[in-house]
């Protein structure tokens, strides 16, 4: 697997449907962003290690990361280092991998989570 | 008065120019004037009563005929030019002085018709005034009525004895001679002053006015009064109304009915206010979502990050200048070497060598791990500031988000708890009915108001006129005040001159009855025939009472006897009326006998006024009566009738007083 290819399980896509649902996001990408985020700032490691990522919801780094795909590396790369790992791009594409699912899953774990506002407010209030 | 003269031309039987002197002189007031059956003496008396009182006078010979007949018949048959002119002269006391007045009238007939021309003389003088209103002037000298009482025909005056004849004598002589026509006429001019004040018409027309003003007051008062009650009475339903009004509004809006009517409202508020809230959510799904919001959770790490590619930064530039420092250190210190000492030489390098380990050391210490891009370092370095933007932004719609859907969630509410048509329908129609009675019961009373303010301000303009009317009759009362003094005081004099009237006539009628009583008795053979003599004020009917307390007719005296009784009722009158006119008597002994003859000229001529013209024959005053009335003649004349050429002329004396030529 490669950081140009970013995939997601079949699971997550469900959750990602339900999401863009309630939030009325449309794109894939950009709830992937979030979920990222909001795993990384989660200190401990996520859990789960081997994620089967075999749905159909496929995307290149590029489209996945947006304009801010330079931070968000090094944001990965960062993480990377602090896991105590060489910041190959195996590893950062594992830890993406888990990242945005761990994310994805505790996004959609969130009951309180209703709306756009609800997601965006996690960020900025 | 005082004849003075008269003169006569071309009147009647006189031809040419006839003047006959008829002044007196204390105690002889007599001028006896003789003269035969035809020979003019009534002409005489006619002559005189003619220059006076002109077509009015009663002269004898006049008849049924006009007055310009008259004048064209009495002038003299051979007068030529047919001018004829009877002059009178008299003094009279007018306004407290003597005066003499000389009335001339002539007139003169050519062709057919008759000039007449009055010219009076005033103390010699001609006054055009007077000559002008002669004919009223004469009434105040000597009135008409009274003058047939002085210039009268002894022939005549027996009838005067019939008591009818003789009460519109009495009563003529009583009004024009004792003054009491001059208090009627005073009574009536005070009533035609009176009559002039009109004025309490006015007046009762102002009262009726303010009467009119007052009612109408007092109608707006009773209006007033019925408006207050009916705007009392609904003020109270009013209330009633609207605390009924109150109570269905109250169950009405418990019910939930505000939410029922409002339910449209609330609908598109509610459409309005999600469309808003979709259209932020859209904003933040679309715009705030995909942007770089999602680094914001990452603060720590992102600082971290910031340091590491500080760090490499730092470490990547010195790597890049370490070669560069050392060529160039290699050949600074080889230029040193020439110019310094070895000590100091050693020094320079053994820094220079530590700088360059310094810096290699750093590179050592610092892999190149994140090896962030130089192009995107602006963006690191400035996402702090972008970060906070956009989370001001978003917090901006995020609170706008939640005021939308806390305002929806509450229209929800209460468009959940808006209540079913048909619960609210009942009451609805009870509020809206009552609402309706509400309202026009509040139209009703303002209309009332209205009425009421309407009422008052009429009253107010009333009352303006009515104040108006007050002063416009204060004013009129000032005058009419005036007035009724006038009428009131016209009236009481009114009543005080009838009064008067009443006590002068009955004082004057006594003195008459006085008079003429003992003139008879004076002049009676028979003194004891009549014992007493009434006159009746109201009719001036002559009452005679015999020696037995009856009335006396009489026509049950001698012919003489009434001659006698009519000659003292004139001498009463003349005393009474205080001698100031002369007697003019023609005939005066016509039938009586010779006693009583004797008994007039002893005791009637000489006495019966200060100026006495005797107009007599021979056989009346002969030569015995003439020897008796001697003393007391102070002018004598015979009138002598030619009887070829028919005409009269006068010639002083008497038959048988001395000097007098006879024509018999």
């Amino acid at each position: 697997m490669s950081l140009d290819n970013v995939r997601l399980s079949q699971p997550a896509k469900d959750q990602l449907i339900r999401l863009k649902r309630i939030t009325g996001i449309k794109n894939w990408n950009t709830l992937c962003r979030w979920a990222l985020a909001l795993s990384l700032r989660d200190p401990s490691p996520p859990l789960v290690r081997d994620i089967n990522t075999d749905s159909s919801v496929e995307m290149t780094w590029k489209t996945f990361a947006g304009s801010y795909g330079d931070i968000y590396l090094a944001l990965l790369k960062h993480q990377c280092l602090a896991d105590g790992r060489e910041p190959t791009e195996e590893n950062l594409s594992h830890i993406l991998t888990v990242h945005v699912h761990r994310g994805i899953g505790h996004l959609a774990g969130r009951r309180d989570l209703k709306s756009v506002a609800d997601l965006i407010s996690l960020a900025a209030l | 008065m005082l004849l003075l003269n008269v003169t006569l031309e071309n009147y009647g039987a006189y031809k040419g120019k006839q003047s006959l002197d008829l002044t007196t002189r204390p105690g002889r007031p007599v001028i006896l004037i003789g003269g035969l059956n035809g020979c003019g003496k009534t002409t005489l008396l006619d002559a005189i009563q003619l220059a006076l009182y002109g077509a009015r006078a009663r002269t004898s010979g006049r008849g049924t005929r006009t007055y310009d007949d008259y004048l064209r018949e009495s002038i003299n048959r051979q007068a030529s030019p047919k001018h004829a002119r009877v002059v009178v002269e008299f003094s009279t006391t007018v306004e407290g002085r003597e005066r003499i007045y000389k009335v001339v009238r002539s007139w003169e007939v050519k062709g057919k018709s008759v000039r007449e021309f009055l010219n009076v003389l005033i103390d010699g003088e001609l006054d055009l005034v007077v000559s002008e209103q002669w004919a009223d002037y004469v009434e105040d000298l000597l009135p008409l009525e009274a003058s047939s009482l002085f210039f009268f025909d002894g022939e005549k005056i027996e009838s005067l004895a019939n008591p009818d004849r003789a009460a519109s004598v009495i009563a003529s002589a009583v009004q024009s001679l004792f003054g009491l026509s001059s208090v009627e006429r005073l009574r009536n001019d005070l009533l035609a002053v009176q009559r002039r004040q009109k004025i309490p018409r006015e007046d009762r027309e102002a009262l009726d006015k303010i009467h009119q003003f007052e009612n109408q007051i007092r109608e707006c008062d009773q209006l007033r009064d019925q408006i207050n009650q009916r705007v009392a009475s609904m003020t109270s339903g009013l209330e009633v109304a609207e605390r009924r009004f109150a109570t269905i509004d109250e169950a009405f809006a418990k019910e939930g009915g505000d939410l029922y009517s409002r339910r449209a409202e609330l609908e598109s508020e509610r459409s309005q206010t999600a469309s808003q809230l979709k259209s932020i959510n859209e904003v933040l799904a679309s715009t705030i979502a995909t942007g770089p919001l999602p680094l914001l959770l990452l603060a720590p790490q992102l600082s971290a990050v910031r340091e590491q590619v500080e760090r490499e930064r730092h470490a990547s530039e010195a790597s890049q200048v370490i070669e560069v420092l050392s060529e160039r250190d290699s050949k600074l210190l080889s230029l040193l070497r020439d110019l310094l000492p070895p000590n100091d030489l050693a020094v320079a390098e053994k820094h220079l060598s530590a700088d360059r380990q310094e810096r290699v050391s750093v590179i050592n210490k610092t892999p190149q791990v994140l090896n962030f891009p130089s192009e995107s370092l602006s963006q690191l370095m400035s996402l702090d500031e972008i970060l906070r933007q956009e989370a001001t932004r978003a917090s901006e719609l995020i609170e706008q988000a939640q005021l939308h859907q806390e305002r929806l969630s509450v229209l929800d509410r209460q468009l959940a708890g808006v209540p079913d048509h048909d619960v609210i329908a009942v009451l609805l129609r009870e509020r809206d009915s009552q609402r309706d009675d509400v309202t026009r019961l509040r139209m009703e009373l303002g209309k009332l108001k209205e009425e009421l303010d309407a009422t008052r301000r009429r009253r107010e303009q009333l009352i303006l006129d009515r104040e108006r009317a007050y002063k416009g009759r204060a004013a009129k009362l000032a005058k009419v005040e005036d007035a009724e003094r006038i009428v009131a005081y016209a009236d009481k004099v009114r009543g005080t001159m009838e009064k008067f009237g009443a006590a002068l006539l009955q004082r004057h009628i006594n003195k008459l009855e006085v008079a003429v009583l003992k003139s008879f008795q004076y002049l009676m053979r028979k003194s004891a025939l009549v014992r007493d003599l009434r006159i009746d004020t109201e009719k001036f009917t002559l009452t005679l009472v015999g020696p037995d307390d009856r009335e006396l007719d009489p026509s049950r005296l001698s012919a003489g006897e009434r001659q006698l009784l009519a000659v003292s009722l004139l001498w009463g009158l003349a005393k009474v009326a205080g001698n100031r006119l002369p007697t003019v008597i023609d005939t005066p002994l016509g039938r009586l006998d010779s006693r009583h003859r004797e008994h007039l000229v002893d005791r009637y001529f000489p006495q019966a006024s200060h100026q006495v013209l005797l107009l007599s024959t021979d056989e009346e005053i002969d030569e015995y009566l003439l020897s008796k009335l001697g003393p007391s003649i102070a002018h004598t004349y015979t009138l002598i009738h030619d009887d070829k050429t028919f005409t009269t002329s006068v010639e002083k004396g008497y038959w048988w007083s001395g000097g007098t030529v006879h024509v018999a």
